[in-house]
């Protein structure tokens, strides 16, 4: 018999926003199951966030600062894609989430004089308004967290993958899977579910995510019943090591310290951008694609980065971690160039949620990267930290006041399927990477699905494995290649360019596609259909 | 180039290890990560853990030519020998059984006493207290400090390790913090530290656990309660 386990609220996920959605669901007074397919804090984005995390407030902000900018530069970023409810909730209790976790022993780096917090700006910001602790803030939340779930007792289970929702009359209640540890079935029944699975940086070939980044979570909604939106919009963070493979995909450098120059030694961003290097990370991407198209690359397909120009001692006193990594690459960042480009770095579109984060489908939440709304057609570098914790925190509330399930009504359990083997990981990710990266044109993302919809022919029900390894290698690569359908479905239809969705061959922004496009599963087929903004109440 | 790679493999925690030697093309740039994933495209059966590929998780800490290290982090060099880490149990080829880790760890009680609050204030942080609290928060728990510790590998003698005086540390330094933690710390032994500093050579995070030992030692009776002077104010 599988393994059945009974709670209030279920959390799919333990990075920041899944931790957060658990400590807020907890606090209220519900019992909560939080499951990770890693162990915790040894997956996932938010461990590896390096840089900052936006919040504006009164006890740290700077003179012309205000939650108000703060809204209006995220709207600005979003291009006419982003829910400005949501915006505006979340640079409203920004502030709050800085607070709370100070009040739980989270050190923000503070000004000289130690009387405030010290804080960066990147591209797309009006102000420097976000609070940093070297350039591993991620993991200082994550830490900070996980001590709050200790002290609470919240029930962890490690190494679970749970692919498959769990359903009483149409409602979520709970989600089903695989204890990697011993690949046997487990269920988690629950009143309420709250997806917290990350984005999908990983179905690219070039990408600073983490393995485990396949996009369960857009799969697992899909099954729910729930919707996706904004799914073409992927946005690839502009720098990333391209040269060495020994840091492949990996953050190279931030706005802030760098320069970039293609192989005619111009620093062509002059000819793209009037912020140059302070250009939002579309923007960046978009004019280094270009100019290795134009021949103008480095030789592994990047531009060059410089950092010549900083006064010795910057790079290791405000970037160490960064500047090991130069070191360990043979590189001195004072004196050699190396060489950058997009890489795949986080999804802007997800499940299709509401004010509380919750879905369509009834029972089930979607909080952080997994979810849609705060950052439309491109994210604003910064947001993605104080987004998590916000929707985490109002999702773990919401969700722990919901009515009970009436459990007279007829389980339906799936059963979980999977995509095995390396050979396909691999093909998804270098089909992703080719045809549907920085530029898109209808033909290669016409091909891109006609060969992903080829490797459907190879999905299989789940019939046990080796090892957990290899279960979980299997189910992500279904994942993967659910995420990447959706990805490809939503680029081709959208024929205009806007924000990190860049058509070659529809290069302009269209105002008659200010619409989202919203994928659901229809008789086991991908459904698209278009809907119109979210009314405007900036 | 070619090249070979010697891996000491183990099916399974109650199996003995072998060693396994394979052969691959050494590109310039590349990392042992880089090696390892080569040759898992070749032989599918090869376990060896790692996620964030960036120095983050923690988890690809392996043994290379006798010294650990990140996998992702450590440029591949011809004839490298790669073992699991030393004195941590194993549970197939390179990849380190945690749960006992997991478990000490827990018992640290790595928070705060008392509750959170959303409209906390922002209080000044002395900049000694800021500067400690800073490194000893580096530590990745890759646990590279606990296999080369000559303390901690005497089981017996009780020391919790150096990462672990590294996790408690930050809270101990953080003069916010008043948690009495002197029952906790004097369980895990710091006296016993020899400061070889051996620990510290290999952490690839720079998080100092030598230090973080010492400077927990030196404040001798007030391991819990820190007061401000403690801390640098």
């Amino acid at each position: 018999m599988n393994e059945r386990i009974k709670t209030d609220v279920l959390v799919i996920g333990a990075g920041g926003a899944g931790m957060m959605a658990a400590i807020a669901a907890r606090e209220a007074g519900a019992r909560v199951c939080l499951v990770c397919k890693t162990k915790v804090m040894r997956g996932g984005a938010t461990v590896m966030a390096p840089g900052a995390i936006a919040a504006v407030d009164s006890s740290w902000k700077t003179a012309q600062d205000s939650i108000q900018r703060h809204i209006e530069d995220t709207l600005a970023c979003a291009q006419g894609l982003a829910d400005p409810f949501i915006v505006r909730q979340t640079a409203e209790m920004a502030g709050s989430m800085i607070r709370f976790l100070e009040s739980r022993g989270a050190l923000f780096q503070r000004t000289e004089d130690g009387s405030t917090l010290a804080l960066r700006t990147t591209g797309g910001h009006s102000c420097y308004r976000s609070p940093f602790i070297e350039n591993r803030v991620g993991r200082e939340i994550c830490r900070i967290l996980w001590g709050e779930l200790n002290r609470l007792g919240v029930q962890v289970l490690e190494e679970t993958m749970l692919t498959e929702p769990v359903l009483r009359d149409g409602r979520v209640c709970g989600g089903a899977g695989i204890r990697l540890k011993n690949c046997q079935p487990v269920e988690i029944m629950a009143k309420s579910t709250i997806l917290a699975t990350g984005g999908a940086g990983y179905i690219y070939s070039l990408t600073d995510n983490a393995n485990d980044l396949t996009g369960d979570g857009f799969a697992f909604a899909l099954k729910a019943g729930a919707r996706l939106t904004d799914m073409e919009f992927v946005q690839f963070y502009p720098m990333g090591f391209v040269y060495p493979s020994y840091a492949r995909g990996q953050v190279a450098g931030f706005p802030a310290y760098v320069r970039l120059y293609n192989a005619e030694n111009a620093r062509f961003m002059e000819h793209y951008d009037p912020r140059l290097e302070y250009a939002t990370r579309d923007a960046l991407g978009i004019a280094i694609a270009k100019e290795v198209q134009r021949g103008y690359g480095s030789p592994h397909g990047g531009v060059y980065c410089s950092m010549e120009h900083l006064e010795p001692g910057r790079i290791e006193r405000e970037l160490p971690g960064l500047y090991a990594t130069y070191r360990a690459a043979g590189i001195d960042p004072y004196r050699d160039r190396f060489e950058v480009g997009p890489a795949a770095h986080f999804f802007q579109g997800g499940v299709q949620v509401d004010e509380y984060r919750r879905s369509c489908a009834k029972g089930l939440y979607a909080v952080g990267e997994v979810a849609a709304g705060m950052h439309g057609a491109n994210r604003l570098g910064q947001n993605a930290l104080i987004e998590i914790l916000v929707s985490g925190y109002i999702a773990g509330m919401h969700a722990a006041a919901a009515d009970p399930v009436d459990e007279a009504l007829p389980l339906q359990v799936m059963c979980p399927w999977q995509l095995a083997g390396a050979v396909h990981r691999n093909q998804i990710r270098q089909i992703m990477q080719e045809h549907v990266g920085v530029l898109r044109t209808g033909k290669n993302l016409e091909s891109a699905e006609q060969m992903l919809e080829g490797l459907l022919t190879h999905v299989k029900p789940f019939a046990g494995a080796a090892d957990g390894w290899e279960a979980r290698e299997a189910m992500e690569n279904l994942s993967m290649l659910v995420t990447a359908a959706c990805v490809t479905r939503g680029a081709k239809l959208r024929t205009e360019s806007r924000g990190c969705h860049y058509r070659e061959d529809y290069p302009q922004k269209d105002p008659a596609w200010s619409v989202h496009l919203v994928q659901s599963l229809c008789d086991g087929r991908l459904h698209t259909a278009m809907e119109h903004i979210y009314e405007n109440d900036n | 180039m070619k090249t070979t790679i010697d891996i000491l493999r183990r099916k399974s925690p109650k199996e003995p290890p072998y060693l396994q030697t394979y052969t691959y093309d050494l590109h310039p740039g590349m990392s042992v990560l880089n090696v390892l994933e080569i040759i898992k495209q070749e032989d599918a059966t090869l376990r060896f853990a790692h996620c964030c590929d960036g120095a983050c998780c923690g988890i690809c800490a392996v043994e290379c030519n006798g010294r650990p290290g990140l996998a992702c982090r450590i440029p591949a060099e011809p004839e490298m020998r790669l073992a699991p880490l030393k004195g941590i149990p194993v549970l197939v080829d390179l990849i380190p059984d945690r749960d006992d880790y997991d478990s000490r760890r827990s018992a640290l009680k790595l928070y705060p006493s008392g509750t959170g609050s959303l409209d906390a204030p922002i209080r000044p942080f002395p900049a000694q207290a800021e500067a400690r609290v800073k490194v000893a928060a580096r530590c990745i728990e890759c646990l590279s400090c606990l296999s080369v510790c000559p303390v901690f590998r005497k089981q017996a003698s009780g020391f919790a390790g150096p990462c672990h005086f590294a996790l408690i540390a930050r809270h101990v330094f953080d003069p916010r913090d008043s948690t009495d933690r002197r029952a906790i710390l004097q369980s895990m032994q710091p006296q016993l530290c020899i400061q070889c500093g051996l620990c510290s050579k290999v952490c690839p995070a720079d998080a100092q656990p030598a230090e973080a030992i010492r400077l927990l030692c030196h404040q001798g009776e007030r391991y819990g309660a820190v007061s401000e002077d403690d801390t640098g104010t």
